[in-house]
């Protein structure tokens, strides 16, 4: 369970600072396990930002992120790495996800290497076989580079990459809103048997209303940094 | 107005022959919306630039593409200029169409000052009316591009594309990039421009549904189905078609099997065929277009003989 509490963020900008706006106002949010929260808004609304402070991505100026009971704001550097395994990003974009000069193997490979997940090379690449054939891609994909791949293949790599870890929490920033129609159905239906196997909570950033009725467990509707509308469908 | 026959725009790569169109034919009436859909690579961008004739150089580019009964395909590039934008203009994708150093009211006076030789001010004060007109705001014709919004951006580049006045407009996935609000805003926007002449590219069938008066779907180079927009959303014919819309969210959020193959190599017969739940051993061949009640659809389904 991911609980967000009193957040509050202002960028400023502008010599001095001069300018400033509340991205996100004073929010509480809850994610709870297994469960999939769609946060629908406009563009501007402050519904990216706010699922980044979630993730801890971004430091929020007031407010604590509590999950599990643990209040991540109060952590540091190295025991804030601990709960990286457990929490992860799907981007919007999935051409800018990845380092457009690793192979997609390497990029799949990273937050193994990081977090020393795997004892042996041979474990390591049994590891990634295993993850990129449950969402779909086939082995020769690894030795591509990412502008070799069509914009759902890439999306299917991200999400590999976001598995790795055996995450609780991952929030996608609207994970299909550069994709065409029928591979949206087909990411999206692959997210959805992810959570049903692994138990992961999600909390999905969308501006499609649509999409959001038909796989959120709640909606939270946001505008100008605040969340006005709150929506349960089960 | 425009009619294309058995077009082709066949591309040399290093890889071999890409087929990003292949045979297509169409008619648009005059005052008709017609709405082209297919998913990305399907080659409807690649029809539109040949019809406006924008395509490199190692295009092989076949077929007529009928304007007033002139073949676009034929002419050279002195006429072609002439019809660019006086006759046919163009709305493009609106991330990066718009050039950052010039201010938005120039680049939209811009045809107008190229084809008719009015002088500045009447032109400023016409692109005034324009901005007006289309909701953006007369005072805002001295802005750069970086000072508008996405979805006002796209209205920049539609009074670009209708300063000269044109007979068919042309726009290239005018809702990509934007929010849902903001797209029924461009809804309302190309309702404003009224019954002109228009060939939509989009992917964006919510849009289409709103906007279209026919739809035509595109899948890897062919035209597989045209259709009233009406009866395509209650009852689409190719199983393409319906497999697109059975995908939307409101519909079931059904994936179709199976990925786009490659057009360097596509399948022989109907290409839709390795993804699709009927196919049977007579798809291995080209399937004809067959029309029914003014229908067309691309799929031996419907062959009755």
């Amino acid at each position: 369970m991911i609980e967000g509490k009193k957040i509050r963020k202002v960028f400023k900008s502008g010599i001095f600072g001069g300018k400033t706006v509340v991205a996100v106002d004073n929010v509480d949010i809850t994610v709870y396990d297994g469960e999939t929260v769609a946060l629908v808004g406009e563009s501007g609304s402050g519904k990216s930002t706010l699922g980044r402070i979630l993730l801890m991505l971004i430091k929020p100026d007031e407010g604590r992120v509590i999950f599990d009971g643990v209040d991540l704001t109060k952590l540091k550097g190295r025991e804030l790495r601990r709960f990286r395994t457990k929490m992860q990003l799907i981007p919007q974009n999935p051409e800018e996800a990845l380092d457009p000069r690793w192979r997609i193997y390497d990029s799949i490979a990273e937050p193994i290497r990081i977090h020393k997940l795997a004892g042996s090379r041979n474990e390591e690449e049994e590891l990634i076989l295993e993850l990129i054939r449950a969402v779909g891609l086939k082995e020769e994909h690894l030795n591509r580079y990412p502008h070799e791949l069509s914009g759902g293949e890439l999306q299917r790599a991200v999400i590999a990459r976001a598995l790795t870890l055996n995450p609780k929490f991952i929030v996608c920033d609207e994970p299909t809103s550069m994709l065409d129609i029928s591979t949206q159905a087909s990411i999206v239906r692959l997210l959805v048997e992810f959570q049903k196997r692994l138990g992961i909570s999600y909390l999905f950033i969308t501006h499609d209303l649509e999409l959001a009725e038909v796989i959120a467990d709640r909606i939270l509707v946001m505008r100008n940094g605040k969340i006005v509308d709150e929506r349960s469908l089960h | 107005m425009l009619e294309i026959e058995d077009l082709k725009v066949y591309f040399r790569t290093n890889a071999g022959k890409v087929k990003a169109v292949d045979g297509v034919s169409f008619e648009v009436k005059r005052g008709e919306r017609f709405t082209l859909i297919g998913e990305s690579g399907s080659g409807k961008s690649v029809l539109a630039q040949a019809i406006l004739r924008l395509l490199p150089k190692n295009a092989e580019v076949s077929g007529k593409v009928l304007f007033d009964g002139r073949n676009l395909i034929e002419l050279g590039e002195e006429d072609m200029r002439k019809i660019r934008g006086r006759e046919i203009a163009w709305i493009p994708q609106s991330q990066s169409s718009l050039n950052p150093v010039l201010t938005v009211g120039f680049q939209c006076a811009e045809p107008v000052i190229e084809h008719f030789r009015m002088d500045r001010r009447s032109v400023f004060a016409k692109v005034v009316r324009l901005f007006e007109f289309l909701g953006i705001g007369g005072n805002r014709v001295e802005n750069y591009p970086h000072q508008f919004s996405g979805g006002m951006r796209q209205r920049v580049l539609v009074a670009m594309g209708i300063s000269a006045d044109p007979k068919l407009i042309i726009a290239d996935e005018p809702t990509k990039g934007l929010d849902a609000s903001k797209r029924s805003q461009i809804v309302e926007l190309f309702e404003k421009v009224g019954d002109k002449t228009m060939l939509i590219i989009t992917h964006d069938l919510n849009f289409a549904e709103n906007l279209a008066d026919k739809i035509a779907v595109m899948y890897c180079g062919k035209i597989v189905e045209v259709s009233p927009t009406k009866e395509f959303f209650s009852e689409p014919l190719h199983p393409y078609s319906r497999g697109l819309l059975d995908s939307l969210p409101s519909r079931g959020l059904k994936p179709i099997k199976g990925f786009q193959p490659s057009m360097i190599n596509p399948p022989k017969g109907c290409r839709f065929r390795d993804r699709c739940e009927f196919a049977s051993e007579r798809c291995k061949s080209e399937p004809p277009l067959i029309n029914l009640n003014g229908r067309f659809v691309r799929c031996w389904l419907y062959d009755r003989r």
